[in-house]
């Protein structure tokens, strides 16, 4: 077996060899087209009541309906199914062309890495757009803020498993096979000229490597896609959105605890400088009305009834509530 | 020549081995529970090829890196 002629063949290439196109593109665009024309001619003549042809196509799409809605809910499956029914269509065909004699399209690491950075992308911006950055971080610390980073990690590895299980699989199936063809030519070649054992003995491994392993392979890289598009769309379960609304119900308690208590203690205060304010009036007043007692009368204007003066503050307030004139009149008098 | 050879013997000799154990207790349990329940049996099945794939993907993977050692030969 040689190793030096495992990669796909270059077919053409431009300025001087470095941008060129691969057998493998080939292959793909031409099965690309030819699917798309088996869709659109499948779909193209619908009638009420199904027949013929209309039968098998209702039954696909049908099929990866169900198949999303299982996976996403009811709501994303109208968006994404298309994306998914796609995908699988086109992995059963792409894999399956070792079949025609051709090499593989997927055992090229170029087109699965493709397929895969594809899908990785779509589930990372349809989840930041539904649910916003700091929801998905919040997904991401689900029952524990050191889930992040094995999530982190989880989802950095998801595209990487992805692209080299693919193509692992559909590689080896081609070496295999082209082992077994090399073997038969090597040992027809001692019976006769021409090669005839390679004819009908690979048929087993063709059924194996060419048939089944495509499906499911298909099937588990289309799988692991919707799953992980179900789990980016869902957000933070139940118990975690419960948990963080207790949470936020717990501090605006305690916020609120503490202005009612601010509030209290300050109306506390301000009856306390009241009483203070009072009694120290009163204090004024007793000695004013002692020395006032030992003054004449004639010399004292009365003050009791006129302007009062707001600026001086509790003092003058507390007496003008107290309503004793001689207090008052001998603060003005005073000054 | 030889370490490499080796190399690349060991390295898928450790991952089949790991993979073998693996599926055999997975379809061990699968079939404890198609004998259990005889009418559920499809949907096991169907979760039982897809579990095997899972971990056929380890066995996959040790084989790119043996290709990629014997390729180096």
């Amino acid at each position: 077996m040689n190793l030096e002629e495992l990669g796909p063949r270059i077919i053409l290439s431009f300025a001087g060899g470095k941008v060129f196109v691969t057998e493998t593109t080939l292959y793909a665009i031409i099965a690309a087209v030819i699917l798309s024309i088996v869709g659109i001619w499948m779909g193209h003549d619908l009638k009420k009541v199904p027949h013929g042809k209309q039968v098998l196509a209702e039954k696909l799409v049908g099929w990866v309906y169900d198949f999303t809605t299982e996976r996403m809910g009811k709501e994303n499956a109208e968006i994404f199914a298309p994306y998914l029914g796609t995908l699988i269509s086109f992995l059963i065909v792409i894999n399956a062309t070792g079949l025609l004699g051709l090499r593989p399209v997927t055992a090229d690491l170029n087109i699965t890495a493709g397929l895969a950075i594809v899908s990785y992308v779509t589930i990372q911006v349809s989840s930041v757009k539904k649910l916003g950055v700091k929801k998905r971080f919040e997904e991401m610390a689900d029952p524990y803020i050191m889930m992040v980073p094995m999530k982190i990690i989880n989802d950095v590895t998801l595209p990487v498993t992805l692209a080299l299980r693919l193509f692992g699989n559909i590689f080896g199936g081609m070496i295999v096979v082209d082992m077994w063809m090399s073997l038969m030519t090597s040992l027809s070649l001692k019976i006769a000229p021409v090669p005839f054992l390679r004819c009908v003995t690979v048929i087993p491994l063709n059924l194996f490597f060419d048939i089944f392993e495509p499906i499911i392979q298909g099937y588990i890289f289309t799988v692991l896609t919707a799953t992980d598009l179900g789990e980016g769309l869902a957000g933070p379960s139940e118990q975690k959105l419960q948990a963080m609304e207790n949470k936020r119900k717990k501090k605006l308690e305690k916020q609120r605890k503490r202005q009612q208590r601010g509030q209290r203690l300050e109306a506390e205060s301000a009856d306390n400088a009241r009483a203070e304010a009072v009694k120290e009036a009163q204090a004024i007043r007793d000695s004013h009305t002692e020395e006032a007692k030992s003054e004449t009368d004639d010399a004292r204007p009365d003050f009791s009834k006129g302007a009062r003066d707001d600026s001086q503050g509790p003092d003058v307030a507390a007496a003008d509530a107290g309503g004793s004139s001689p207090g008052e009149s001998a603060e003005g008098s005073k000054e | 020549m030889g370490l490499i050879a080796i190399g690349a013997g060991i390295c898928m000799g450790l991952a089949a081995l790991g993979v073998a154990l693996g599926q055999g207790i997975l379809a061990n349990g699968a079939m404890n529970g198609m004998a259990r329940q005889p009418e559920s049996s499809g949907k096991i099945q169907g979760s039982m090829i897809i579990a095997m794939a899972i971990m056929e993907t380890a066995l996959v993977l040790a084989f790119v890196i043996a290709i990629m050692i014997v390729s180096k030969m």
